[in-house]
């Protein structure tokens, strides 16, 4: 009887110790990913703020900002693609999304609503994992008309510690100016649109077409302007054929 | 590189390439287009580019790569030419178009490879600038390979 109290009482002792250990690596797996920007916790108000500021990861992968890669892969459709982020005169925002997280759910919501508008012109495009991952099947169901990459080598060389991460690149300078995670779409407008404001999704780039600060901020005001008079890139009023087009008697 | 449907495609930098098949409306039947350009490709676009060309800027360039059928492979038209052809400046001509875009040019070649027949078509941005923009069509050009179907 004696040795069976002291056999219980020892397998208790044993997996308190247990529960207790359970419980510090659980703490300390939340004190990481929070110092990573992640909030687990639904009623911590993630919903309602960006959950990690924009900003440059360098990972062990991927040392520099300067480490971009086109995207290439294939379509949900089964279709090869390729989509140049780098060396092209546009930015990119690259939307890492997985067809089974619930944060991604509301992601693939927004997108299937519409073309979002991407704060600052750039080409919003969404990666998911290759076929080998993924059901290309499950991602047609969810993809809207925003372009769709299935590519683990994306995944991989951008190393994507988790879903759903953006990485927004300049084009024109080729590089990652920004990256990070958000709880809805507006929090990463809200992100993209703040990096637009303080200039860091336009580096400086050297060559041919360096132009100066007041030139671009001209080119800025002129672009504001015509945006506020429904005039958009490529819109037929811009490229007047005839001097009575350009008066807009035509 | 991508590659699909015994196609292969390496895009040097700055363009983006795509090699798909069109659904086949009822007793249709479709094959293999290889679409590349130095502008993002839309999502909606024609199989000989329209959609796309019109966003093209005067340095811009789209090729295209449009399989026919094996009837096709040994007719005259495919079999003048037995290799991806390249393309000269002078080859683009502003009424070599589907649909005529002021300033713009295209070029049209048929050909035949390993079995298969295809049409290579070319649009760029300006004919003022066909020197360098035919030598972008070439870099890309280069780079397209196709297998002989199983």
């Amino acid at each position: 009887m004696v040795a069976l109290l002291v056999g219980l009482t020892v397998a208790v002792g044993l997996l308190g110790l247990l529960v207790a250990g359970l419980l510090r690596g659980h703490a300390e797996v939340l004190r990481a990913l929070h110092r990573l920007g992640v909030e687990l916790d639904p009623s911590g108000g993630a919903g309602s703020v960006p959950v990690a500021a924009p900003g440059v990861r360098p990972t062990p992968a991927r040392p520099s900002s300067t480490d971009v890669v086109d995207l290439t892969g294939s379509t949900p459709g089964g279709d090869a693609l390729s989509l140049a982020v780098t060396g092209v005169g546009h930015d990119t925002l690259i939307a890492f999304l997985t067809s089974g997280c619930s944060t991604c759910r509301g992601f693939w919501d927004a997108f299937r609503a519409g073309p979002p508008d991407v704060p600052g012109g750039a080409r919003l495009v969404t990666v998911t994992r290759g076929g080998e991952a993924e059901s290309p099947g499950a991602i047609a169901a969810l993809a809207g008309s925003i372009p769709v990459v299935m590519s683990s080598e994306a995944w991989e060389y951008y190393d994507i510690p988790y879903a759903p991460y953006f990485v927004y690149v300049s084009g024109p300078a080729g590089r990652v100016v920004g990256e990070g995670v958000a709880a809805g779409w507006e929090e990463v407008k809200q992100l993209v649109s703040n990096a637009v404001a303080d200039g860091a999704t336009r580096p400086h780039t050297r060559g041919w077409h360096e132009r100066s600060a007041a030139d671009q901020r001209r080119d800025d005001a002129v672009d504001a302007q015509l945006r506020a008079s429904g005039i958009e890139p490529g819109d037929p009023r811009l490229y007047p054929t005839s001097l009575t087009d350009a008066g807009g008697r035509g | 590189m991508i590659n699909a449907a015994g196609l292969a495609v390496t895009p040097p930098p700055g363009w983006e390439a795509t090699i798909y098949r069109r659904e086949a409306a009822a007793g249709e039947r479709t094959y293999p287009i290889m679409h590349a350009a130095t502008v993002p490709l839309p999502s909606q676009r024609g199989d000989y580019g329209s959609g796309l060309v019109e966003a093209l800027g005067p340095d811009d360039v789209f090729v295209s790569f449009l399989e026919f059928g094996p009837e096709a492979a040994g007719t005259p038209l495919f079999t003048t030419l037995t290799a991806v052809p390249g393309v000269t400046p002078d080859s683009y001509r502003p009424r070599q178009l589907q649909r005529t875009i002021r300033g713009q040019a295209g070029v049209q070649r048929f050909f035949t490879v390993a079995g298969r027949a295809f049409c290579m078509y070319s649009v760029i941005g300006s004919m003022t600038n066909r020197v360098v923009s035919s030598a972008r069509a070439n870099e890309l050009i280069g780079t397209f390979h196709v297998d002989a179907m199983p």
